[in-house]
């Protein structure tokens, strides 16, 4: 077990709402393999954010562990929790999250230059196809090349783990498909593990492995032995 | 309102109360601080008035130079509108508690017996601290003081001196016991008037019964009204309601002065022809005393002499005794000495005796021991007898037993001769035989032969066996013969020693025979010491007896030599006395000589002297002059005209400082409802969907906004009419002898400073709501658009950009694209360090003036007051000190009178000194002429005067203008104005004396003199103004030491204001930061939420927001440092009073203090802010846009 790259062993999460205890994550158990495209997927408040955060080190978890490339995370204390982030995570938002007054090459630089070994900013740029917009603000770019930006500073820190939280939700169809297939690509082409978080079923079928998450349990997981290409793909 | 409308309204409150509280506390700092500061001097003058109300203090004070008198009083009291009149009695003395450490003292009279309440002329009432109030003359009061600890307990007593003014004329009583402390509303405050006693500082008042008074007329006469009752106290309306009065007073006065003046002088001849008769009996009386005393003196002369014999017979007598009782001491002496001899020899005797006992004894003790010895030996001799006998009887049987041994031996041997003689015939006749047998056998006999041979072998046989036997017999006799020859052996030794017993024996019965005779002979050595020591003991007993008795006779001759020692002392002593009677009476006999003499010539100078006095007062009355009357009012009184002007200057600062408040509030409250307005976009956007109207929505805020500002004013109000007020009367309480402070709450003040408060936010509130509440819902729905990231100048200088690090470019970014929020920020703390530096450099200028006024600018210390320009030459005391260089190092002549100045454009300033110098060219050496900005001297020249700044500023007089003069008589002149001169206190022109004589025709009044003093330690300038006041010609003698410290004093209460301004303008600044830093942080909680996802620390978190906030608060403590020296020289000049110039440079430290208490203020917001920084969760990131 503890070979899988990523492992959830009865994850629980907690929230008191006044007098009651709401259970977020309700002994969430899976494992994702080193390389795999995941998605995550569940109806709104199913608790698939909350899983997200306890992965990404945003959150602690109430029970169980949660353990990365051999690490058990849920053991971390804050610090350690931030240097988790800094060091192995790589995310992406629904709403990109760029910083306003800094250049798109600047936003990656921004991530890669807390890092111990980053991937150079410029070459990320130009691997999500934004070479030529290096120079310009978030403001000047679309939402998708803002995403796309996203996307690269996610990468550039060269992380173990590229945790995406809905990264098509606040994008049109085609940009979002093609968000979707640079992710794809990422994963494929670098060999990374990829973990996406959505509403929407239509996604996993490109998936290698997805997890269905309802009322903050583990629903089902199927893992896809032919991935469908992002092209095919229509909802 | 809609119900739902109204729940919003108080839920928004609720959720952002940290907003809310913002605008609440900021209204509340700039009502409170606005409000409470103008209200302060209202509320100073309002509980001065009520004090001086019911302490009915007076409204006006009449003196005159004749006094005053009942009939006065009467007249005073039927003018209208007077309710009260008050005739008093003061006067100035030294007076000493104690110790001879003598004050100045004043003593004011009290009616005692009609202090009653309802008593319309018990004027300047007292109000009792300590104790009560004096019963009657030989009690009194004291003021309170302030400053310095009260100088004397209760029920101590206080001596009047009459040093140097006679008393005797105006108090009856000059030794008070003090039973209680008062403080009065006449006193208010710790300065002081000048004194012409002592060294002219009053350091005590007291207040005690008129009757210990004794002078005739009273000193002041002091008068309330009752219109004047309503009016406030320094009013304009007051001093309008007084004047009338005034006016009836002194013409009044004119009237009473003439009355008074022939009383005066109808007085003053009766009491002149009184003493003339007085002089006439005097001279008489005096004349019996003298004739009385001589005939006193020549009796008791007599007496001296009959005395004098007398004791000369006593010596004689006395020497005679004396010698007796000599030769009798030496007498005693003796037989004492040989008393001592005689106990001496009987101790030894006695010691001798007792040692002759012991060894008598021990003598006795030989004998007896040898005694026995002797016996024994005896014993011994007898035995040694016994036994030597017995020994001589054994040895004699020995003997015996030796002789017939040795007979027996004898008979033997003689046996064995024989029997050898025997054998050897046996061996012979063997050897014949033998022989023959031979011969036989040779013969051939043989039978016979050996017949023979056989018996030759039998007689052989024989022999040898007699022979065997012989042997044997021999050996036994040898044996015998040994035995004997031992026994003989031992016999001889027996014998010896018998013979040595015996000889022994014989030695020790000698010996016993010579112990028994030495035995004996000691029996009668021991008899013989026995009867010695017996007759030694009994002489011994009879000396000790004749001893004791020769004792006692010495003692009885001692007691009786004692005896007549003390007779002789006591008649000594009686001489003596009688000697010592003999020279006082002798002494007193020349004393009273002496005195006689004296007496009469007294007695004729009184008589001259009271001659003199007589003719001088018949001068006197033939000088005496028509009285003039001053009416006084309250603006006189020291305490009355000080109070005011501080209150006025608190009022002056009042007036510049809160408006600052106002503008930096106002900035607060626009940028916290711009952000409001901004984070509740989509709300408003909703709202407007829903068909709400621009003004229900804009309601809202106006609401949330106005319900903070109306909060803020009341607490603000609340607080600072209070706070304020309190702080300050406090701070005044230091020097002044306040009552309590009534505060009110002053309706106009708070009403101005509420709506303009109200005014202020409501106007941020609409401009803000405006620019919003003009988009169309739609738009307002969509979040707005991010401002987008733009490149700044700096980037364009690649060597620096690209040399900074990412966080430095968003910094620098940020707070270019942040205009609004820098400008704030930047305004906003340049306010909080401009008012710093303010407060700072108000307390710099205000000390300056004492400062640079006394110690730099004056470089003389004392000021001494002539009555007549010609004094400084002509008294002596005061040339006596003057001239003596150890005490004035220099002195210059100087002419002071107040002049009214107008400058070319036609500006007016009163109350200007006029100072002219005897001589112009020393006059620099006293006062330093400089140009302030500059610091150049300027000359003092003979055709122009020199003009004091501030006057100069307010007249627009420049070096070369014309000014018109108008001096103390009225006479104008044009004069050239050749330079403008630094100076702080009062207005001055400076004009040399050879331009007053041409512009006045009139020689300038010389009555001053400044006076340079090396040693001005407190002794000193105590002993130099008490010389100096000894002299009637001084008016008053003043160091600027004095005038420095009152001033001090005065800067110290400012001192208090400016803590205060200091304290408000750091609460200010955190208020601002606060608010401004809060709204840095959520304004950009995403932001600050999605570096946390990426993984900085939190330190680095709060750098990245720390480092804009740093920058902005550098900048905008330079811009305060700047915009703080503008406000301060504004403030200076708008809350300077008249006649003093505040210093108009800041000290280095003032600059280097505000900006530190920026910082710090700064520093301690990002501290608190540093939490919430922390608290912002990762989730936030995931939120939709801004």
């Amino acid at each position: 077990m503890k070979n899988d790259f990523v492992l959830f062993d009865s994850v629980c999460k907690y929230y008191t709402m006044g007098e009651q205890k709401i259970a977020a994550a309700d002994h969430i158990s899976f494992s994702i393999q080193k390389g795999e495209f995941t998605v995550i997927v569940g109806p709104s408040g199913a608790g698939k954010t909350t899983v997200l955060n306890m992965l990404g080190g945003m959150d602690p978890c109430d029970e169980g562990r949660i353990w990365l490339d051999g690490k058990e995370i849920s053991s971390y204390n804050q610090k350690q929790l931030t240097e988790y982030r800094r060091y192995d995570v790589g995310f992406v938002f629904q709403f990109y999250n760029l910083v306003q007054n800094l250049t798109a090459l600047e936003n990656v630089e921004l991530a890669s230059e807390i890092c111990k070994d980053p991937l150079p900013a410029e070459e990320t740029l130009r691997q999500v196809g934004l070479q030529d917009r290096i120079r310009n603000f978030p403001a000047q770019l679309s939402g998708g090349e803002q995403q796309r930006v996203a996307i690269a500073r996610a990468l550039a820190k060269n992380p173990k783990i590229l945790l995406c939280d809905e990264p098509t939700g606040a994008l049109d169809y085609n940009t979002g498909k093609n968000i979707l297939k640079l992710l794809q690509d990422t994963c494929r082409n670098t060999g990374r593990t990829v973990i996406v978080i959505t509403h929407n079923h239509a996604i996993t079928d490109m998936a290698d492995r997805v997890i269905h998450i309802k009322s903050g349990r583990v629903d089902a997981i199927e893992q896809n032995k032919h991935p469908m290409p992002v092209e095919r793909i229509e909802w | 309102m809609k119900k739902s409308y109204r729940n919003v309204i108080l839920r928004e409150i609720r959720q952002s109360i940290s907003r809310f509280l913002a605008i609440f506390f900021i209204v509340a700092l700039g009502v409170g601080f606005f409000a409470g500061l103008m209200a302060t001097t209202p509320d100073m003058r309002l509980s001065a008035d009520q004090y001086f109300d019911e302490t009915h203090t007076m409204d006006l004070r009449v003196i005159s130079t004749l006094g005053l008198t009942d009939d006065d009083v009467e007249e005073i009291k039927k003018i209208d509108g007077v309710s009260g009149v008050m005739p008093a009695y003061s006067v100035d003395a030294l007076m000493s508690i104690d110790s001879d450490d003598s004050m100045v003292a004043r003593i004011h009279s009290l009616p005692v017996g009609r202090l009653n309440e309802d008593n319309p002329d018990y004027l300047n009432r007292l109000v009792v601290t300590q104790g009560r109030l004096p019963d009657g003359p030989g009690e009194c009061v004291l003021e309170e003081q302030k400053m310095g600890n009260n100088p004397v307990e209760i029920g101590k007593t206080i001596r009047l001196s009459p040093e140097n003014k006679d008393l005797s004329d105006t108090l009856s009583t000059t030794q008070f016991t003090v039973v209680g402390y008062v403080k009065s509303a006449y006193y208010m405050s710790v300065e002081r008037e000048q004194s012409t006693v002592g060294n002219g500082k009053i350091n005590a008042v007291l207040y005690t019964d008129e009757k210990s008074f004794s002078s005739v007329a009273y000193t002041h006469l002091f008068v309330t009204m009752t219109e004047a009752k309503e009016k406030t106290a320094f009013s304009t309306e007051y001093q309008n309601c007084v004047a009338p009065l005034k006016d009836q007073l002194k013409d009044l006065g004119t009237i009473r002065a003439v009355s008074r003046y022939e009383e005066v002088k109808s007085e003053a001849e009766n009491k002149l022809k009184d003493a003339k008769t007085e002089l006439q009996e005097k001279k008489e009386q005096s004349e019996q005393q003298l004739n009385e005393a001589k005939q006193q003196l020549d009796e008791g002369t007599q007496q001296i002499l009959q005395s004098e014999q007398e004791i000369l017979e006593g010596d004689k007598k006395l020497t005679e005794g004396q010698r007796t009782i000599e030769e009798k001491e030496n007498q005693l002496k003796d037989a004492q000495r040989q008393i001592k001899d005689a106990q001496r020899t009987i101790e030894e005797q006695e010691k001798e005796l007792n040692r002759g006992e012991v060894r008598w004894k021990q003598g006795k003790e030989t004998f007896l021991q040898k005694e026995a010895e002797l016996s024994d030996a005896l014993a011994q001799l007898t035995a040694g007898e016994k036994e030597l006998a017995a020994q001589e009887t054994l040895l004699q049987q020995g003997e015996k037993k030796w002789s017939a041994g040795k007979k027996q031996l004898d008979a033997q041997k003689r046996q064995l001769e024989e029997a050898k003689q025997q054998l050897d015939q046996a061996k012979g006749i063997i050897e014949q035989t033998r022989q023959e047998v031979e011969r036989l056998y040779a013969l051939g006999l043989v039978d016979q032969a050996k017949d023979l041979e056989a018996q030759v072998a039998q007689q052989q046989a024989a022999f040898e066996t007699g022979s065997a036997e012989y042997n044997k017999n021999l050996i036994l006799w040898n044996q015998g013969q040994q035995q004997l020859q031992t026994q003989r052996e031992s016999l001889d030794q027996g014998a010896a020693k018998l013979q040595t017993a015996k000889q022994q024996l014989e030695l020790s019965k000698a010996q016993l025979d010579e112990g028994s005779r030495q035995l004996s002979a000691a029996r009668d050595e021991l008899q013989q010491s026995r009867s010695q020591l017996d007759e030694g003991k009994k002489q011994l007993n009879e000396g000790k007896r004749q001893l004791s008795l020769s004792i006692a006779q010495m003692n009885e001759g001692n007691r009786q030599l004692q005896e007549a020692k003390k007779q002789l002392d006591t008649s000594r002593a009686e001489l003596l006395s009688g000697k010592k009677q003999l020279e006082n009476a002798k002494q007193k006999l020349a004393e009273g000589e002496l005195d006689y003499q004296n007496g009469k010539q007294e007695a004729q100078d009184k008589l001259s002297q009271a001659q003199e006095q007589l003719e001088e007062a018949e001068a006197q009355i033939r000088d005496l002059k028509i009285p003039e009357w001053y009416v006084l009012d309250r603006d006189t009184n020291l305490s009355y005209a000080s109070f005011d002007s501080n209150a006025e200057k608190v009022e002056a600062i009042a007036q510049v400082f809160p408006v600052f408040f106002f503008l930096v509030a106002a900035l607060v409250a626009l940028t916290t409802m711009t952000r409001m307005i901004e984070e509740e976009r989509t709300q408003i956007g909703t709202l407007k969907a829903l068909g709400y109207g621009k003004g229900s929505i804009a309601f809202k805020y106006v609401i949330y906004a106005g319900s903070a500002t109306i909060a803020g004013s009341l607490f603000g109000l609340a607080v600072g009419f209070q706070v304020f007020p309190i702080v300050i009367w406090g701070a005044y309480e230091i020097l002044y002898n306040l009552p309590p402070l009534i505060t009110v709450f002053n309706v106009k003040y708070a009403l101005i400073s509420s709506l303009a408060a109200l005014f202020c936010t409501m106007l941020a509130t609409f401009s803000a709501c405006y620019s919003t509440l003009k988009e169309t819902p739609a738009r307002l729905m969509l979040p707005r658009a991010p401002k987008a990231g733009k490149r700044i100048l700096l980037e364009y200088i690649t060597p620096i950009w690209s040399h900074m690090k990412f966080t430095h470019k968003v910094t620098a970014r940020n707070l270019i694209r942040y205009k609004k929020r820098f400008f704030m920020t930047v305004i906003g703390i340049a306010g909080c360090t401009a008012l710093l530096l303010t407060g700072f450099g108000l307390r710099d200028s205000i000390s300056d003036i004492v400062e640079k006024q006394f110690n730099d600018l004056y470089q003389y210390n004392l000021i001494i007051s002539v009555k007549d320009s010609e004094d400084r030459n002509t008294d002596p005391s005061i040339r006596k000190i003057l001239t003596d260089n150890a005490k004035v190092s220099d002195s210059l002549a100087v002419s002071q009178e107040t002049a009214d100045v107008t400058s070319e454009s036609g500006k007016t300033q009163n109350s200007v000194y006029l100072y002219v110098p005897e001589s112009s060219q020393r006059l620099t050496e006293f006062i330093k002429m400089r140009d302030r900005k500059s610091g150049d001297p300027i000359s003092f020249t003979d055709g122009a005067v020199l003009v004091s700044e501030k006057m100069a500023g307010s007249l627009g007089i420049k070096t070369g203008s014309t000014i018109t003069v108008q001096n103390a008589d009225g006479i104008t002149a044009e004069c050239t104005v050749g330079g403008i001169v630094e100076n702080y206190v009062y207005a001055y022109v400076y004009m040399s004396p050879d331009l007053y004589r041409g512009s006045f025709a009139s020689e300038p009044d010389f009555t001053q003199i400044i006076a340079k003093v090396e040693d001005t330690s407190l002794e000193n300038r105590d002993m130099i103004s008490t010389a100096l006041l000894e002299s009637d010609k001084v008016n008053a003698a003043q160091f600027t030491n004095d005038l420095s410290e009152s001033f001090s004093d005065i800067v110290k209460n400012i001192d208090y204001i400016v803590m205060v301004l200091i304290l408000c303008a750091g609460l200010l600044a955190f208020i601002v930061l606060y608010n401004l830093t809060n709204i840095n942080i959520t304004e950009r909680q995403k932001e600050i939420a999605t570096i946390k996802v990426l993984g900085f620390f939190d330190r680095e978190v709060s750098a990245y927001i720390y480092r804009e906030t740093a920058v902005l608060s550098l900048i905008g403590t330079g811009v305060g440092l700047l915009l703080g020296i503008v406000l301060h020289s504004f403030v200076v000049k708008t809350s300077e009073v008249d006649m003093v110039m505040f210093g108009r440079s800041i000290r280095p430290l003032s600059f280097a203090l505000a900006a530190l208490l920026t910082l710090i203020f700064s520093l301690l917001v990002n501290l608190v802010m540093y939490k919430k920084l922390k608290k912002i969760s990762m989730v936030e990131s995931m939120k939709s846009g801004e």
